[in-house]
């Protein structure tokens, strides 16, 4: 016993521990994420002075501008603000999307390539079918094939890791990549021995969504708005959504309370691949007009992870971190324009720098650490005070 | 101790963050008062395909910006702002009303696929004008602040042509190019090969290739001509690999329409394994001498400049902008580049006689004399490409030749004639 007690003390204590910090306030929590966006201002700030010579709140103004639109004039508000609003409502549908699978700690990274075949889904509808199925009738069929198309790319994985324990992270992934490839090859099909396919039924606009406020994405902004506040009591009101969470916490919790695993998984991912679907077949229908493995989905089904982790999968709070988001991107590419120094490359510095802090910053809200000899401290002053540490 | 230190750190992040942003007001307040002593008569927005690597692009910017140092010396000041590199899809309307909300009130775009993402722009700001260069939309979309615009850039490859044509001759002439020492060099009927890198399938290298064709055949009449597609603008790759492949059919020259020096580097590196070797490259754009000092003879090229300060003069005064703009050598927006080392003698001589006539009207490229199809002279065409039903040959003063680019800046000349064969890419289209 005395042998093994003096083993004990000679253990030496780490200079640092991490402790995993359960019951931190709400207000020391934000105040740690406020600390650390003032972090990465300042951070960018020296780099932006290094890189470009100029200040940041310059760089601010610029990205401002290149967001939001220039103070005092009308029309560059109108489009940059409309603008904004079009891209970061996608990006926040394709979260919205996300967050059931996330919830349900299914890592479902394929919301790029779910977001492509929906668009191909409406688009060869849109390039073959204008002429045979007119009017609503149209419309019907493009909506429908875009979330068929969604589910089946979302279904896929699940059904795989639902039999068989397949890697959903992989499959969903590999699964981009198919997308792709469809798109690019139906792309090539369409442009022909052209340099570039030109805009599907660009003469008479068949298939094209109404404008609605001059805009013909209106209605998609609209659409995706609604998806994140639906989700949202989806998550939070609906007995789907309890299944979901109770999933995600442990699998044999969820089969001794009597739910069936395997069906909500598979469930879960169709709905996520089917709102994806629905983003591409809406981006076509009322945005682009052309299908590209590059530009359709842009790799918004990659930052979407990073919006839905962000935002703690709450589909509302989302809302603020895809306008973040669209800030740091036409922000940097305004400031590009600018200044030929961040043309390049280093607007995607600033990015970066941002969303490590702010990531980064989660850490010190769910970890604590623990400093050697604070410990001591600690038990002296507990000593001290009489009081149990 | 903890909380002190933390709310120190904050402190202190702030105030530098707050110093920063001070400097950032006075650097503005500066700037403000440079851009109120000189009033900007207009901004221009140039959506570009490519960047300054890249040569097509680059003389659309070298274009631009002689055109804005001109103007400034007339005391008219023109803004400009780039969006390089993008590509023909719905980008372009983004990058568009991007330019737009930055107070562009003229946008240009300098890809022929870029039109086909504009139209929702241009019908939302009917107070902005839109000029798509090479493009062929405007006239027919009936949209009055939409515009195009392309040099007759066939003049120029006709004059490359000529220097091409000599410089064969001079090789004839000097017993270097015979059926005896360059077998290859022929085809059964004597005629020498001739090897032409295009870039894709369309009326605009059709016209271009045909003009140069004739301009070689105006000095050497015994050649025939190969076409071999990369389908691609720019790659560097693709041209060098379709150079080889021309060369190895034995053709003595290469001209190109395709965007990289990848041809002309071809023709030199052969070159340099084999000094015997007769064969030469015409370019296109840019001078490729530097990276073909013995091969590159010239390029055929156009001088924006002179479009881009008419466009920019009548837009910044409100004079009205023709809705297709098609100049030449009459206004000197097309030209060739200095001629290389290895032209032949008297070429500077014969070019300016050949590009004196083309400035007086007296020559004319496409006269139906000069050219068969199916053994036959053209009188009439009416089914060019986008201009169908319409006569594209007049008759004046007794001559009857192809009126290209008067009908439509955008290139029509469609027609293949005798004595050119085209062969079918091998490569996936790609922009």
């Amino acid at each position: 016993m005395a042998e093994n007690t003096a083993v004990h003390k000679d253990i030496k204590e780490p200079l640092l521990r991490i402790e995993k910090n359960a019951g931190m306030s709400k207000w020391k929590a934000m105040g740690i994420r406020g600390i650390a966006l003032v972090l990465a201002l300042l951070v960018c700030g020296i780099f932006i002075n290094a890189v470009g010579g100029l200040s940041l709140g310059e760089a601010f103004r610029q990205m401002w501008e290149g967001t939001f639109g220039v103070i005092g004039n009308a029309r560059s508000i109108e489009i940059r603000c409309w603008n904004t609003a079009i891209f970061g409502a996608k990006l926040l549908c394709i979260a919205v999307a996300l967050t059931p699978a996330f919830r349900m700690r299914f890592w479902n990274i394929g919301a790029e390539g779910q977001v492509l075949v929906g668009a191909l889904a409406t688009a060869i509808v849109m390039h073959d079918f204008s002429d045979s199925l007119r009017g609503p009738a149209l419309y019907i069929v493009m909506m429908v094939v875009c979330v068929l198309a969604g589910s089946l790319w979302g279904f896929i994985p699940a059904y795989f890791k639902a039999k068989f324990g397949t890697n959903e992270t992989l499959f969903t992934l590999m699964m981009n990549y198919v997308a792709m490839k469809m798109v690019d090859c139906f792309y090539n099909l369409w442009k022909g021995k052209k340099s570039s396919m030109e805009a599907i039924n660009m003469d008479t606009h068949l298939g094209y969504l109404p404008d609605v406020l001059n805009h013909g994405y209106t209605i998609n902004i609209i659409v995706f708005v609604l998806l994140a506040v639906l989700m949202f009591f989806y998550l939070k009101k609906t007995k789907h959504g309890f299944e979901i969470a109770v999933v995600g916490e442990s699998q044999n919790t969820a089969r001794y309370a009597g739910i069936n695993v395997k069906k909500v998984i598979i469930r879960t991912m169709i709905l996520s691949g089917a709102i994806c679907g629905i983003c591409g077949g809406l981006t076509v229908a009322g945005q682009s007009h052309s299908i590209s493995s590059e530009t359709t989905a842009g790799g918004y089904g990659f930052t979407a992870i990073i919006v839905a982790w962000l935002a703690q999968f709450n589909t509302l709070a989302m809302i603020a971190i895809s306008i973040l988001i669209m800030f740091l991107e036409m922000g940097t590419g305004q400031l590009g324009n600018a200044y030929p120094a961040f043309a390049t490359g280093a607007g995607d510095v600033l990015i970066g720098l941002v969303l490590f802090f702010i990531i980064g910053c989660e850490f010190f809200v769910r970890y604590r650490l623990i400093f050697r000899g604070a410990a001591k401290r600690a038990e002296a002053k507990a000593a001290k005070g009489g009081e149990p540490a | 101790m903890k909380i002190v230190k933390k709310v120190l750190a904050l402190v202190m992040a702030l105030a530098m963050v707050l110093a920063l942003a001070s400097c950032a007001k006075s650097d503005n307040a500066a700037s403000d008062g440079n851009a109120a002593a000189e009033t900007t008569a207009l901004k221009v927005g140039a959506i570009l395909v490519g960047d300054e690597t890249e040569g097509y692009t680059l003389a659309h910017m070298q274009g631009i910006e002689g055109a804005v140092a001109e103007l400034k010396n007339e005391g008219i000041n023109v803004e400009y702002e780039y969006k390089k590199k993008v590509p023909e899809s719905d980008e372009v309307a983004k990058n568009a009303n991007d330019l737009i909300a930055d107070g562009c009130t003229l946008v240009i775009t300098n890809s022929y696929g870029h039109q086909f993402y504009l139209d929702d722009v241009i019908k939302a700001n009917p107070e902005v004008n839109f000029v798509a260069m090479t493009g062929d939309l405007a006239a027919k979309s009936g949209q009055a602040n939409y515009f195009n615009a392309f040099t007759s850039v066939y003049e120029s490859r006709y004059v490359s042509g000529v220097v091409a044509g000599m410089k064969l001759k001079e090789e004839i002439d000097q017993g270097i190019l015979t059926p005896e020492k360059v077998p290859t060099g022929f085809d059964e009927n004597g005629n020498i090969k001739l090897g032409y890198v295009g870039a894709f399938n369309y009326a605009e290298v059709v016209s271009g290739y045909t003009a140069y064709y004739l301009g070689v055949k105006s000095i050497v009449p015994n050649v025939v001509m190969t076409v071999q597609y990369t389908n691609s603008w720019f790659s560097e790759e693709r041209e060098a690999a379709v150079a080889e492949s021309l060369m190895g059919m034995g053709c003595v020259m290469i001209a190109q329409h395709a965007d990289s020096t990848g041809a002309p580097a071809a023709v030199e590196a052969a070159k340099a394994a084999n000094p015997n070797l007769v064969c030469n490259s015409i370019g296109y754009n840019v001078s490729m001498t530097d990276v073909a000092p013995n091969a590159a003879l010239t390029s055929a090229s156009n001088n924006w400049k002179v479009y881009y300060k008419e466009l920019f003069k009548a837009a910044a005064t409100g004079a009205p902008i023709p809705q297709d703009w098609a100049k030449g050598y009459s206004d000197d927006a097309v030209m060739i580049t200095d001629l290389g080392q290895s032209c032949a003698a008297g070429t500077a001589e014969k070019v300016a006689e050949v590009e004196a006539q083309l400035k007086a009207g007296t020559l004319k490229v496409f006269n139906a004399a000069n050219f068969t199809v199916g053994g036959q002279n053209l009188t009439s065409y009416t089914t060019a490409y986008g201009m169908e039903g319409q006569e594209c040959m007049v008759t004046e003063n007794g001559v009857t030749y192809f009126n290209e680019s008067t009908l439509r800046s955008a290139p029509y000349f469609d027609i293949r004639i005798d004595g050119i064969t085209e062969i079918e890419s091998t490569y996936e289209a790609e922009a």
